[in-house]
């Protein structure tokens, strides 16, 4: 029954999702032979002109002077390069989380003892009970060369227990290790304890000893029941006993630099194994991860590279102060990409993970890494074997070496080279092919007429929506413009504008409720009117915009 | 020996009457003092009449009558009043508790209320303010854009009436672009709708200002035919729009200060800056466009993180030295007492003693037209002044007497009469 | 292998195992007027600080070639300023989910990169007691922190050693939030009362069952299962054993008497009365019970508990023989708790020295720490203040500011950005708020609002 389910929803999504890139190449055969590639099988090494042989989703063979076997399919790969598949080191890819039916803002009648569900304290479920391998998060990962993740639920201070995952493959078994990680944040419930840090550090240090003291009674009674009262049943506490027996490490959410001092100061309290994980301030804990024996895992979201720009249109603030405060900010900007190549020197070893970047722009985000200091080899152990060994499936995953998965990336230049574009994903042999689509010219008759205003409409689940968005193209050649619409009547800037063959994309940001939200539009301009569609960046829903344009006023 | 002073004062007071003393009324000599008169210097060793509520003279004084009570001052010094140009005093009494607080009316736009209708002559605050020397304050209303019309009192008198010192002007809350607190969650966009809408706001009704004013100058020279509804806002803006009054801008942050001299060119109204915590980095701009500030509290924190830590410390100075005219508040209520503090910090940080005592004592007598009555030790001035042992910047100075039109005010409040009750308290611990 | 944690955690709950390694500094001050607050006022007198304690105050002393050397001719020395209320350097205030949180702990909330502790620092205050907010009857347990600024680690705030605090509250703000709120006791003062007695008393009994699980486990054949672990009765029974100083928000006589006897019956000693504005009603008997008291100098009537107030509280108390503080509970007021004190010389006619003690040998009691900090002697901390004119005066104006002997505020040499850290992602023009008034109730907002 599962499996059907697992395979009918793979056929919906192969039908239904016009957008993917993959194309699937039926497997004549399960073996294969890539062919006259330049090979990096594992951080340090190269083999130029070689083979390898994959047969039934494992490596066969890695080379120079491969024997062929007859019947296997041949994949001539001159002037390709070839990794190990990349490993996320944690992630929420392929999770559909319950929707809350509670109301969020329902009190509870005593806030100070709220039901565990309600506080966010949910360490007992397990993340291959909300998995999705037809999600789009799947895919859109596995196009970024990311073969294996971890992935855990989403929630408040304990979402549940994580997984290793192939982003690929045999839908049907995508979990390669069902118990990795207890995932952890500081965030606090809403109006019900614990609300704040400080509730937060409290309750993990309540529930851990709990946990202790009655794993301690539960192995007693085990022994020797007769005399015992019956040990309590109690599925959050029972949740941490693999933590407790160091079998699992918890991931500890730590993206701000207290936030990982917090989570190494209830390490120390209570001492298990700890992953620093979507670390965004490293930079200055490198001596207290060495110390506190506790392992690292870099934020792949990373705050916007600006280089410093022309100062065209403000002239006014270029008074001493602001000229100090800018530098400030460049400096700081700069840690954020340099602490890799820090901790690199400092030889502790480290992965990244992806709770919150989005696919499409990680590889941008790894090469100004390595520009800024990290070496190459260096950054692929961060994307291969340290997560392989931090999972502990360093014996199957992480290397293109014999025996192992056959996980491999293929992208057309040396994957930290600027404009290197991914060409195959292999995931346990089954390939995957994507466009190696360049960047394409805007159409002459769309650049003349796509600056100006332009009226839309689109069918948001908060109503229609409509507004106005208007380009300007400056002396440059670069686009700006904003956004208006009628639901929040706010005026938003766009961002990223690009105009590729017809197609105007923008991102643009929008407080909707209170809330922050991320906006990706992707337009069709055909004529004086488009069609497209507005997507909640991170949430999977998107939904249709038409617009026209607004003929210009005659001065 | 002050403190022998103090006693015997609070002991007279106690054993006069169980009620609470009255303000005496008459004539006062006041014998031998170091008069800081502000305008004029400060003389040594001089003497000071007040009669009928005035100074009738400075220096020697003749022949004194018995009905005069001569004071010796001794050792002793005697200052004008000061004058807290921004408070919310006598309209708001304890500021949590929402009934007790008159200071914020419904509406955006309702110039027309006024701080004088809602002062309560008895409030608690009052005499704690008065016995430290703050004889003035301008009570001044909040809320919206235009919250309404603050009132310069005197602090002393049984009805609003007896209090005003004669000077009201309508207030504005320049549109502002920053956090109104650690508690303003709005995004940045939110803010700069909000801030877009008030400034579109602004412009409108200054439209219509100008309307009712064309209107009413028909009116006004015999045009008989013009119908003019009842119009209280535009009413009350119409001496403002006329620059017959000044308008007092509260503004703060330097985006919005520099908006605000934009707004105030184009409108061409009598502006005074309030508040106008970033002033120093606007400084030069504001002393091209003349116009004068009532800046503090200078005890307050940065507003930026990455501020001076002293810039409120400073501010007041830095403006005084690019030009512009300079007055010191204290946005107190029930603290309304710690203005010379206020100040004092401007000199401990940049002004001299007597710049950042003028700013609470002559700078806004004339900002709000009342030089000719207060602000200084001048024959014919009002008699608001107090006697003290040192200068009032100084917290070991003593308050001895204070003046307020003239009126000898008893020098008790709640606080001095809580001191004086349970300082040694009886019955102690026994039953 | 697994650690027995329990019985680890029993001993040591707020003992962050090892204490960080703090910078100590070396420096001679010369030719300052010096004030000891104990030992009186020394004119044109060094003081030596060394490996960050003080190692001398006398005439023409001599330095090893590493000290820093100051020339304070004309200045005023004097012990750092401690501050007995604050909120600064926190990431959160508090937990008012429920009247009773003392499982919780602000020393997990430090935030060493407020700029706030900078400015604390420019005001010659060296030392504060950051503490969690007065929203609930029996709040968290609260940290005090040296001001060592530019340090990015929590750990290296925590005055090490420094005896545990809790804070409790009682009045408006436990009955508004939970009371008015939320509908759960207390809404009087009535139900304040009751909420201590009955965490005492449970408490009390979580002692005693652990105390006859404890005698019995060892003993062959025992079977019986130890009772459920409670951090928050961990930490009131800790109350209990005299472990921890009570820091109490008050405001009333009333509950200033109910609270001592509710002491009384538990046989609780350790209290410092916080705020207290009618402290001064009951001030013989907050010295008969041997508890301190901590207040504002001036501040009244923002809420009607305080509108029967007076400046002079903190002179009334003194001369009852009730040890007092002056303290800020605002990051304003923290800026120059100097002038603070130095109302009380207007609010009662405080000596210099009473006065001065106010703000740093009776702070450093109230929270345990007078044995290293308060005063200038030999052997205590190298946290000392320079002011160019008397600290009293309005003119005082803080110079530098040493903590451990080492220079954190240097009002000739620091620039005008002091920020730590800089998110690259802020707008750089972001204006805050005006004055921060009562930060007391800083994360209980949300249960006022209906």
């Amino acid at each position: 029954m599962k499996k059907i389910t697992w395979a009918f929803l793979l056929l919906l999504f192969i039908t239904y999702s016009g957008r993917a890139q993959d194309k699937e190449l039926a497997p004549v055969t399960g073996t294969v032979a890539i062919t006259n590639i330049t090979i990096n099988p594992k951080p340090g090494e190269i083999i130029e002109n070689g083979t390898v042989l994959v047969r039934d989703g494992l490596i066969e063979a890695v080379g120079k002077n491969i024997q062929i076997p007859p019947g296997a399919r041949i994949l001539k790969a001159d002037s390709l390069h070839l990794y190990p598949g990349f490993i996320l080191g944690h992630s929420h890819v392929g999770i559909k989380m319950p929707e809350n039916k509670e109301d969020r803002n329902a009190k509870v009648e005593d806030p100070g003892n709220p039901p565990n569900e309600l506080a966010g304290i949910t360490p007992e479920r397990k993340v291959y009970q909300y998995l999705d391998m037809t999600d789009k998060s799947v895919s859109e990962w596995r196009e970024a060369g990311f073969t294996v993740a971890q992935t855990s639920p989403k929630g408040g201070m304990l979402p549940g227990t994580g997984s290793m995952i192939l982003l690929g493959g045999n839908p049907e078994n995508p979990i390669l290790k069902a118990e990795t990680a207890l995932y952890s944040t500081f965030d606090g419930a809403r109006r019900m304890y614990p609300a704040t840090i400080l509730g937060v550090m409290a309750h993990y240090r309540q529930l851990y000893r709990q946990a202790d003291q009655s794993m301690e009674y539960s192995i007693a009674f085990d022994k020797d029941p007769s005399g015992r009262k019956r040990p309590t049943k109690n599925r959050t506490l029972e949740a941490f006993y693999p933590v407790i027996k160091n079998q699992v490490p918890v991931f500890f959410k730590t993206e701000e630099i207290l936030e990982a001092q917090r989570a190494m100061i209830l390490q120390k309290d209570l001492g298990f194994d700890l992953v620093l994980t979507e670390l965004k301030e490293g930079w200055d804990l490198v001596s207290d991860v060495k110390t506190s024996n506790s392992k690292v895992q870099f934020s792949l979201d990373m705050p916007k590279w600006e280089e410093k720009k022309k100062d065209s249109s403000k002239t006014e603030d270029t008074s001493k102060e602001q000229i100090a405060l800018e530098g400030r900010r460049q400096e700081f900007l700069k840690k954020y990409y340099s602490q890799m190549a820090e901790y690199a020197a400092a030889g502790i070893p480290f992965s990244f993970s992806g709770l919150e970047v989005k696919p499409k722009d990680v590889q941008k985000n790894l090469q100004k890494i390595v520009e800024n200091g990290l070496s190459t080899d260096a950054a692929l152990a961060a994307l291969t074997t340290t997560p392989a060994r931090q999972a502990g499936l360093d014996k199957s995953i992480g290397t293109v070496e014999k025996g192992k998965l056959a996980n491999l990336l293929i992208s057309n230049k040396p994957y930290f080279e600027k404009d290197a574009r991914i060409k195959y994903v292999m995931i346990e042999g089954k390939l995957y092919e994507y466009d190696l689509k360049e960047s394409k010219k805007p159409d002459a008759e769309v650049l003349d007429i796509v600056s100006g205003d332009w009226t839309f409409e689109a069918e948001t689940p908060a109503g229609t929506m409509t507004g106005t968005i208007t380009i300007l193209k400056d002396e440059g050649g670069d686009f700006t413009g904003t956004i208006y619409n009628t639901i929040t009547g706010q005026e938003n800037e766009l961002r990223n504008i690009q105009l590729s063959a017809d197609v105007l994309s923008f991102e643009y940001s929008v407080t909707f409720q209170s809330q922050n939200l991320d906006i990706e539009a992707s337009l069709t301009i055909s004529g004086e009117s488009f069609d497209g569609y507005m997507e909640i960046a991170g949430s999977g829903e998107s939904f249709p915009v038409e617009g026209s344009k607004v003929p210009a006023k005659r001065n | 020996m002050r403190k022998l002073t103090f006693i015997l004062i609070i002991a007279i007071a106690g054993f006069c009457s169980a009620q609470s003393p009255k303000a005496e009324n008459g004539s006062f000599a006041l014998m031998n003092a170091t008069i800081h008169t502000v305008t004029n210097g400060t003389i040594e060793n001089s003497n000071l009449l007040i009669e009928n509520g005035k100074i009738s003279k400075i220096g020697d004084l003749g022949n004194l009558g018995a009905e005069v009570e001569k004071i010796d001052c001794s050792g002793l010094h005697i200052f004008p009043g000061m004058i807290d140009s921004g408070t919310s005093l006598g309209l708001v009494e304890v500021s949590s508790v929402d009934r007790t607080d008159d200071s914020r009316e419904i509406g955006n736009v309702i110039p027309h209320m006024k701080a004088l209708t809602a002062i309560n002559p008895n409030s608690a605050l009052i005499p704690v303010t008065r016995v430290s020397g703050v004889t003035s304050a301008l009570t001044v209303p909040d809320g919206g854009l235009f919250p309404g019309q603050a009132a310069l009192i005197n602090l002393h008198g049984y009805t609003p009436n007896q209090m005003s010192a004669g000077f009201s002007a309508a207030v504005m809350n320049f549109p502002s672009s920053g956090k109104r607190g650690w508690w303003d969650r709005r995004s940045d966009e939110e803010i700069e709708k909000e801030t877009k809408e008030d400034m579109k706001e602004l412009d409108d009704i200054w439209k219509k200002v100008e309307q009712y004013h064309e209107l009413d100058s028909i009116k006004a020279n015999g045009g008989t035919s013009v119908d003019m509804d009842y119009y209280p806002e535009m009413k009350a803006l119409l001496p403002v729009y006329r620059k017959e009054v000044p308008l007092m801008i509260e503004v703060n942050k330097e985006k919005d200060i520099k908006k605000a001299l934009e707004w105030v060119e184009k409108t061409g109204v009598r502006a005074i800056f309030t508040g106008v915590q970033e002033g120093f980095r606007v400084a030069d701009k504001i002393a091209e466009a003349g116009i004068p500030v009532i800046v503090g509290p200078t005890l307050s924190t940065p507003a930026r993180d990455y501020d001076r830590y002293d810039r409120p410390y400073t501010n007041p100075s830095d403006l005084l030295k690019a030009g512009v005219k300079v007055a010191i508040r204290s946005s107190e209520a029930e603290n309304v007492r710690n203005l010379p503090y206020n100040a004092g910090f401007a000199a401990a940080y940049g002004m001299t003693e007597e710049e950042a005592f003028k700013a609470i004592t002559i700078v806004p007598a004339e900002l709000f037209q009342v030089s000719d009555k207060l602000g200084s030790l001048e024959v014919g001035k009002q008699a608001n002044l107090f006697i003290s042992t040192g200068h009032p910047f100084e917290t070991s100075t003593d308050i001895e007497h204070v003046f307020i039109n003239g009126w000898k005010i008893p020098m008790q409040s709640r606080h001095t009469e809580l001191y004086e009750e349970f300082l040694q308290r009886s019955p102690g611990l026994q039953k | 292998m697994r650690k027995h944690i329990i019985f680890i955690m029993i001993l040591q709950f707020v003992a962050v195992s090892v204490w960080a390694q703090t910078k100590k500094g070396e420096v001679l001050i010369k030719n300052a007027t010096v004030i000891t607050i104990t030992d009186g006022t020394r004119e044109n007198t060094d003081v030596y600080i060394k490996d960050g304690k003080i190692a001398g105050i006398g005439k023409d002393l001599s330095a090893s070639s590493n000290a820093t050397v100051v020339d304070a001719t004309g200045q005023y020395v004097m012990p750092g300023i401690i501050d007995a209320h604050s909120h600064i350097a926190l990431d959160a205030v508090n937990e008012a989910t429920s009247p009773v949180t003392a499982q919780v702990w602000v020393g997990d909330a430090l935030d060493p990169f407020d700029v706030s502790i900078y400015r604390a620092l420019a005001g010659g205050v060296t030392i504060s007691h950051s503490m969690h907010g007065s929203a609930n009857a029996i709040g968290g347990q609260n940290e005090t922190i040296k001001h060592r600024w530019g340090t990015v680690k929590m750990d290296e705030l925590r005055m090490e050693g420094a005896p545990r605090t809790i804070k409790f509250a009682l009045g408006e703000n436990p009955t508004r939030v939970h009371g008015t709120g939320n509908n759960i006791v207390p809404r009087t003062r009535m139900g304040v009362e009751q909420v201590f007695r009955r965490a005492f008393s449970e408490a009390k009994e979580y002692l005693e069952k652990w105390d006859e699980y404890n005698a019995n486990k060892n003993k062959r054949g025992y079977k019986g299962m130890a009772p459920e672990y409670d951090l928050q009765k961990e930490v009131i029974a800790d109350i209990l054993r005299g472990e921890i100083i009570v820091h109490c928000h008050s405001y009333r006589a009333d509950e200033i008497l109910m609270l001592m006897d509710v002491f009384k019956d538990y046989g609780i000693k350790k209290l410092v009365f916080q705020h207290v504005n009618e402290g001064f009603k009951v001030a013989p008997e907050i010295a008969e019970f041997g508890a301190m008291a901590s207040v504002f100098a001036d501040w009244w009537a923002y809420k009607f508990e305080v509108y029967y107030s007076t400046a002079y509280n903190a002179a009334i108390l003194t001369k009852n023989g009730v040890t007092t503080s002056i303290n800020s509970d605002s990051g304003e007021l923290i800026r120059h708790l100097f002038h603070e004190a130095a109302k009380t010389q207007k609010y009662g006619d405080l000596t210099d020295d009473e006065a001065l003690k106010l703000i740093t040998l009776n702070p450093a009691k109230q929270l345990g720490i007078d044995d290293r900090v308060g005063s200038l002697e030999v052997g205590k901390d190298g946290d000392v203040v320079i002011f160019k004119n008397h600290p009293l005066s309005i003119y005082a104006v803080p110079q530098m500011t040493f903590v451990d002997g080492v220079k954190y505020f240097d009002i000739n040499e620091d620039q005008d950005d002091m920020r730590i850290y800089v998110d690259p992602s802020e707008e750089i023009d972001v204006m805050r708020s005006r004055t921060e008034h009562e930060k007391c109730m800083a994360n209980a907002e949300w249960f006022l609002t209906n």
